[in-house]
């Protein structure tokens, strides 16, 4: 199953047939079926919009590149198997838990029902979004006066300038007097 | 029919194979030209004035430079503002600001000064730019040539770079944003390539007797207690400096992370009692400003480099003494 099938399978877009048979795939396959949760819950938080800074949107959609282009998780235990009519409805439930917890509290919480190496691609998944800003209230802006402390401090080292080499705000921190 | 369509497929492959193996060629050709640059500005003799444009300033300094021996020697002189020179023999720096009547000393380590640019390899910034040549252009009455460096994600921005035709020496480096242009530029505006260079016009221009002669420097962090777990791809720890923060003897760590060519400066200091909660963040030109409390430290970055970056590196920090 490739990203767009995933895409539009989570959309609700295709067909009988192939809902079928991409639902039998990711029953059959346990790391696919990871792959499309991780997927889905990326798609969720893109889609959300709203209280995501911009930096947040890119980091989930590095995300989702990143996934796009890694190897399915190692598998480091079987999940429990479901009968074949089971796995719709548990594939709608986890996906319901992931869209509540997303507009609930801004970061999906583990889901017990997941195995050990579908938690750890959920950690990712949490610290990608953490790192990106998502859930973060928005920042304040700063106070000017603080930053020019910064600046200078930054192009003293940074800058490849003299103006910045020992700033105005340096002062003697002791030494010798005469030379 | 089907050997005239053969013949045109196999035309087709070659003319792309022949395009995508030229544009491999010119992003050497590109990359030379950086190693060019850089070499130039530490093994040539030159002298000349250039300006640093940033925030709608200008500020405007003449240098010397000698390449004696394979050591390298200099001198750079403030033209506007607070007078100040900086004169360098090797990896020692002086400053002089005679407004205070004081002398900094201080060690060079990891740390350039313009015509320098890159702390990294040249040919790993690839990774990170798309580099190319741009064509022909003038910066102070010489001819260059321009090499583009457009960034391959959102979290730096791009380089447009002119080196002397002759020497090979950056005469501009211009820093800009897809969105906003031009965001900050170091420009020689007068340049002379010299085959000598008489070494007492590198000599400061006050004696600094009775002066202040401050050689505490700046002082390495020891203890590397702090570090970004996930930082934006390619930036690594350049510098890990410990400055005194307050009268109480608390102290501002200041690291220093680079890709190569663009910084980032995370400053690590206790979060004061009654200061602001949350995170704050601005922007003032090229740079970018994030600031967090993690745990009980305030932590702050600040750069050259769009805001998502300098955002991702105060929420990765983690600090080492919580491992075990």
């Amino acid at each position: 199953m490739n990203k767009e099938q995933m895409s539009a399978l989570l959309d609700g877009e295709l067909d009988e047939l192939w809902t079928a048979r991409l639902l039998k795939a990711l029953e059959q396959d346990e790391a696919l079926f990871e792959q499309w949760e991780m997927h889905g819950l990326i798609g969720d938080a893109l889609r959300e919009g709203a209280g995501m800074s911009t930096a947040g949107r890119a980091g989930a959609r590095r995300a989702m590149a990143q996934i796009a282009t890694e190897p399915a998780p190692r598998r480091e235990r079987r999940l429990p198997r479901l009968p074949a009519g089971w796995m719709p409805w548990a594939i709608a439930a986890s996906a319901a838990l992931v869209a509540f917890q997303l507009t609930s509290t801004g970061l999906p919480a583990v889901d017990g029902a997941m195995s050990a190496s579908a938690g750890s691609v959920r950690s990712a998944a949490s610290a990608m979004l953490a790192s990106a800003g998502f859930g973060e209230p928005a920042a304040r802006e700063a106070d000017p006066a603080e930053m020019d402390r910064f600046i200078d401090l930054h192009r003293e080292v940074a800058d490849p300038g003299v103006q910045h080499a020992a700033p105005d705000s340096v002062q003697p921190a002791g030494g010798a007097r005469g030379q | 029919m089907m050997g005239k369509a053969w013949w045109a497929g196999v035309t087709l492959l070659l003319l792309a194979a022949s395009a995508q193996a030229d544009g491999a060629g010119r992003s050497g050709e590109a990359v030379d030209w950086l190693n060019r640059m850089e070499r130039s500005a530490q093994g040539l003799n030159y002298g000349g004035v250039f300006t640093f444009t940033h925030d709608g300033k200008a500020e405007t300094s003449r240098i010397l430079h000698l390449n004696e021996g394979g050591g390298e020697r200099g001198k750079v002189e403030a033209l506007d503002g607070p007078p100040r020179e900086l004169i360098r023999e090797n990896n020692q720096i002086a400053c002089y600001l005679p407004d205070n009547r004081l002398v900094k000393l201080d060690r060079v380590e990891g740390r350039h000064f313009f015509p320098s640019l890159l702390t990294g390899s040249p040919i790993a910034l690839r990774e990170f730019y798309n580099v190319t040549m741009a064509g022909i252009d003038r910066v102070a009455g010489r001819e260059c040539q321009l090499i583009r460096m457009e960034p391959r994600d959102n979290l730096r921005f791009g380089y447009r770079l002119c080196a002397d035709n002759e020497t090979g020496l950056m005469l501009r480096a211009a820093l800009e944003d897809g969105a906003r242009g031009v965001l900050q530029q170091f420009a020689f505006t007068e340049f002379l390539a010299e085959a000598t260079l008489a070494p007492d016009r590198l000599r400061p221009s006050w004696s600094g007797a009775g002066w202040v002669w401050d050689r505490s420097g700046l002082v390495q962090e020891q203890e590397v207690s702090w570090t970004v777990s996930n930082p934006p791809a390619g930036f690594h720890k350049v510098l890990d400096l410990r400055r005194p923060a307050d009268a109480r003897g608390n102290v501002l760590i200041q690291q220093v992370y680079s890709d190569g060519i663009a910084a980032v400066s995370l400053f690590i200091e206790p979060a004061r009692s009654g200061a602001g909660a949350g995170a704050s963040e601005s922007r003032r030109g090229a740079l970018s400003f994030y600031s967090n409390r993690v745990g009980d430290q305030q932590v702050t970055a600040i750069g050259e480099v769009p805001p998502a970056a300098v955002a991702q590196m105060v929420r990765t920090l983690t600090s080492l003494k919580n491992k075990p």
